[in-house]
């Protein structure tokens, strides 16, 4: 994530207010973390959603692609958007930490709608601690095929290993580079430490935990990914 | 037939006139025409003219030869005698070197070969006996030197200056329209202007006639050959001469295969009485018949027109006419009757495909249907509208698709308490395969889900892959399900095809720029429904973007930008990319040129998008332009956007796989025009 310093802001603002046909509006709140805290220097995003009418065959025609853009919470951990139009709003934080995850990434978080000249405040925005879970997957028999770079692959071999929050988050694990004759391969995921997680395989392949019973497939499974307070757990499954 | 104007002088008010001995002796009587079968004495112009002095008598006679009198040379003798009786004997006055009567002939017409319409032809005719031998250039326009029905047929009359037009069927005369007058002549095929049209010359042997006409319709949207035909007063003629070809003057977009839009199809009175009426325009008694007219009968049908594809809407509650469903929720067995009907009839007019096209929107069943019901929607109580055939809400006031968390909504937005589920949708749609396969029809691209914009609307996405968290729900894979029912039906499954929404409107047209998935930003709707087809390979949804200047476009500067948006999601189980693309491209400008260049801007745009996708082997379609006036649309408008198109890289990689798609109605009440219409220019199938 790129943080864009003060000047950003203010140039933002500004365009904001310029284009404003109407009296602005302005959003406030505060980042906290996991436990509560403020916290400070985290980048706040916002992005006012697009605006859509229907023309005469009832299709959908975006008039506004609306707009985004970034700045950064205060000591305290506070924040203040200004000059902001009539819209809706989807507003999201991220600690400074580069394991920080934002809270829009994990928890429902409905975009604020804005009226003219309206100041929301007592916003909260969460950030959460991350926790990298590597899932290496055994492959001996190099069955899997992993996507190009333009995401072809060989699909029933194809591997896809992800996984769910209880709140139906789901984030797929991304492989390593792919290493020609590479018998097992590492899928990386940063989720939320202390949180529990199912795993989603998509595959047609059948993939075992380390004792060897097979691991369902295409659905939420009933295997469970639980990080704790650790910055990184591995978790062994193979092909067979 | 050789005239002569005769000056006779003589002494005595006793006029005769002798030709040899041939010629009877004949009084002049003003304003009788006295003939046998050697020559004809006119009483008309200029015959008894007589002046007289103290002692001239001067007169005119105008004499004519005829039949093989007329084929050699004469002498004319006069022969004069006075009131006692004296005469002059025969004296000779004039040789008159009568040779046989040449038949006119056809020069030139120019251009010789033209793709302009209107066009001014020059069209020149020589005839031995003098212009003025000449009364009738007629003109055809017509593939062939024939003069059937609908065709371009009229011609110029000498003698009165005037221009005619017959009618399609060649049984009513229109004009005279004098050239260079501000009037016209129109049947359906063609336009003959007096601005344009004159008479160049008639000076010695040749008659030269400009005459400007422009084809209209159908008619010239194929390669039409000029034929003329001169006749002289004699009625002798020349026979049908080419003297031009006449391409289109429409950019061909040959080869590719030609697909009508009817919009929403009234299935549920496809063989009822009195109904159609539903289909504007028809005078039939059943929508069966109409579509007899549409695709048969008419002769400007659609498949005399180069249609061989059809794609339709149908409602799924009843909306416009279509009740696939009864109150069990099973598939309607004289629903399913009549889309077979519907089939059966479009393969016996000569269709070949077909594009189905459920209808998701608001309007496929009544208004009654829709329920406003409080739900959870990203975790935060609020009122949606609900209609049983979606798999989530509506927003209250606008309908737009459930968006309470933005990107978030996929997976957060509310599930539709009153959704019918899925499997009553597969079943149909399985019906609807099946029964094309029954009619023996392919399926072009089943478009289960029109004009989805994913980005925007991330619930959308439920239409691939319908996921619920652990516990609330069974998750659904929507594409899977419908491909297995492509395949087992004998079609293909890629050509399970949503179309995608049409494209952003850039400022200015030919505005373009890279968005967060490397695409161009004008297919934002194209590229995050394929991201989201990838599943687990890529994100969806409104991608960082930037606002620094504005294209209105969602432009992504890297160096600027956030790399990621942890609020995108991403649809757990991958799928194979639709071998078809349908993304509808029915933008315009205000002027024709930004079209044009918007056109050719998102076109080329389209096919790097292919490439970069690893899709280039796709089929595309070239969507939903209005060829007609109609809702802000122009013929010359969709023109330049078929310019546009085919100066684009699609065209030139891609255009024998791209699909014509104009947009029409046929719903009594929101058709523009009455069906079957004339699809106008561009969207001509013809090769030139």
């Amino acid at each position: 994530m790129r943080h864009l310093g003060f000047l950003t802001f203010f140039v933002i603002i500004c365009f904001e207010i310029s284009s404003a046909q109407s009296v602005a509006g302005s959003i406030a709140g505060a980042v906290i973390d996991g436990d509560g805290k403020s916290v400070p220097a985290a980048t706040v995003s916002f992005q006012r959603l697009a605006e859509f009418s229907r023309d005469s065959e009832m299709r959908l025609v975006r008039n506004d692609p609306g707009i985004s853009g970034v700045l950064m919470s205060q000591q305290d951990g506070t924040f203040l958007i200004s000059g902001l139009v009539t819209g809706r709003y989807m507003v999201c934080a991220r600690g400074p930490n580069s394991k920080s995850l934002t809270g829009c990434g994990w928890e429902a978080t409905a975009v604020i709608k804005l009226g003219q000249g309206e100041n929301v405040n007592k916003i909260v925005r969460r950030t959460f601690e991350g926790s990298s879970i590597v899932i290496r997957v055994s492959d001996p028999q190099q069955k899997v095929s992993l996507p190009d770079t333009k995401g072809n692959l060989v699909a029933d071999r194809r591997l896809f290993v992800g996984v769910v929050s209880p709140q139906g988050f789901y984030r797929p694990a991304i492989p390593a580079t792919f290493v020609a004759g590479a018998t097992s391969t590492d899928f990386r995921v940063v989720v939320p430490k202390r949180q529990s997680f199912r795993l989603f395989l998509d595959s047609d392949l059948t993939i075992t935990d380390n004792l060897g019973n097979a691991i369902e497939r295409q659905k939420a499974s009933d295997f469970f990914v639980s990080p704790g307070t650790s910055d990184e757990i591995i978790v062994d499954l193979g092909v067979r | 037939m050789s005239v002569m104007d005769s000056m006779i002088e003589v002494i005595t008010p006793f006029i005769c006139t002798m030709i040899r001995y041939r010629c009877l002796w004949v009084q002049l009587l003003r304003g009788w025409a006295l003939s046998n079968s050697q020559c004809t004495i006119y009483g008309t112009a200029g015959t008894g003219q007589i002046s007289s002095t103290a002692t001239d008598l001067t007169v005119n006679i105008r004499i004519g030869l005829t039949g093989s009198f007329a084929l050699t040379t004469q002498t004319v003798y006069l022969w004069i005698v006075d009131n006692l009786w004296a005469g002059t004997g025969w004296v000779a006055t004039s040789s008159w070197p009568l040779a046989a009567p040449q038949p006119p002939a056809v020069i030139s017409g120019t251009p010789t070969a033209t793709n302009v319409s209107p066009q001014t032809f020059t069209f020149t005719g020589r005839d031995p006996n003098g212009a003025t031998d000449m009364g009738r250039m007629y003109f055809l326009v017509n593939s062939s030197p024939t003069i059937p029905q609908n065709v371009c047929h009229g011609f110029y009359d000498r003698p009165s200056n005037g221009l005619y037009l017959y009618n399609d069927s060649i049984t009513v005369l229109m004009g005279p329209l004098t050239p260079g007058s501000s009037g016209s002549l129109q049947n359906t095929h063609c336009t003959i202007y007096g601005t344009g049209s004159a008479l160049v010359s008639a000076a010695g042997t040749d008659l030269v006639v400009n005459i400007r006409i422009g084809l209209t319709g159908l008619f010239s949207l194929k390669t039409q050959k000029v034929y003329l035909w001169i006749v002289d007063n004699a009625q002798t003629g020349t026979g049908w001469v080419q003297t031009s070809t006449w391409t289109s003057s429409v950019p061909s977009i040959a080869p590719s295969s030609f697909e009508i839009n009817l919009s929403a199809v009234p299935l549920d009175q496809y063989n009822t009485p009195g109904s159609g009426g539903l289909i504007f325009g028809c005078t039939a008694n059943t929508v069966r018949l109409c579509v007899q007219q549409l695709f048969q009968s008419n002769p400007y049908n659609y498949r005399a027109q180069g249609v061989t594809g059809v794609r339709f809407f149908f409602t799924l509650a009843g909306g416009y006419h279509s009740t696939p469903f009864d109150a069990a929720g099973n598939v309607n067995p004289v629903w399913s009757q009549n889309i077979y009907d519907f089939f059966s009839d479009l393969k016996l007019y000569g269709i070949t495909k077909v594009t189905p096209t459920p209808v998701f929107d608001t309007w496929s069943g009544p208004v009654s249907m829709m329920q406003a019901i409080s739900a959870t929607s990203c975790g935060e109580p609020v009122t949606l509208n609900f209609v049983p055939w979606l798999p989530y809400g509506l927003d209250l006031t606008e309908n737009y698709p459930d968006r309470s968390c933005g990107n978030q909504s996929y997976s957060q937005a509310a599930h539709n308490p009153i959704f019918w589920g899925w499997t009553r949708f597969f079943n149909l749609m399985n019906t609807v395969l099946s029964r094309a396969a029954q009619a023996q029809l392919s399926v072009n691209a089943l478009d289960y889900y029109q004009e989805t914009n994913m980005a925007d609307f991330t619930v959308m996405a439920r239409f691939i892959y319908d996921f619920y968290p652990p516990g609330a729900g069974t998750s659904v894979d929507v594409l899977t399900e419908l491909r297995n029912r492509m395949t087992s039906n004998g079609f293909s499954a890629g050509r399970i095809a949503p179309s995608a929404n049409g494209p952003a409107k850039p400022t200015p047209a030919s505005a373009n720029c890279t968005n967060w998935y490397g695409d161009s930003a004008l297919l934002e709707t194209l590229t995050a429904q394929t991201a989201a087809i990838a599943g687990p390979w890529s994100k969806f949804g409104v991608p960082p973007f930037h606002s620094e200047f504005d294209y209105s476009l969602k432009c992504y500067n890297p160096a600027t930008d956030p790399a990621e948006d942890e609020t995108m999601p991403s649809i757990p189980v991958w799928h194979s990319q639709p071998t078809f693309t349908d993304m509808h491209s029915q933008k315009m400008y205000a002027t024709d040129a930004d079209t044009t260049t918007f056109s050719n801007s998102f076109h080329s745009l389209l096919w790097t998008f292919l490439v970069n996708r690893g899709l280039s082997g796709n089929d595309v379609v070239f969507g939903e332009t209005n060829p007609v006036n109609c809702d802000g649309w122009t013929s010359t408008a969709a023109a330049a956007m078929i310019t546009g198109y085919k100066s684009s890289t699609l065209y030139a990689n891609a255009g024998a796989r791209v699909t014509m798609r104009p947009w029409h109605r046929t719903e009594t009440g929101s058709a523009c025009v009455s069906s079957p219409h004339v699809i106008n220019p561009p969207f001509n199938p013809f090769a030139p």
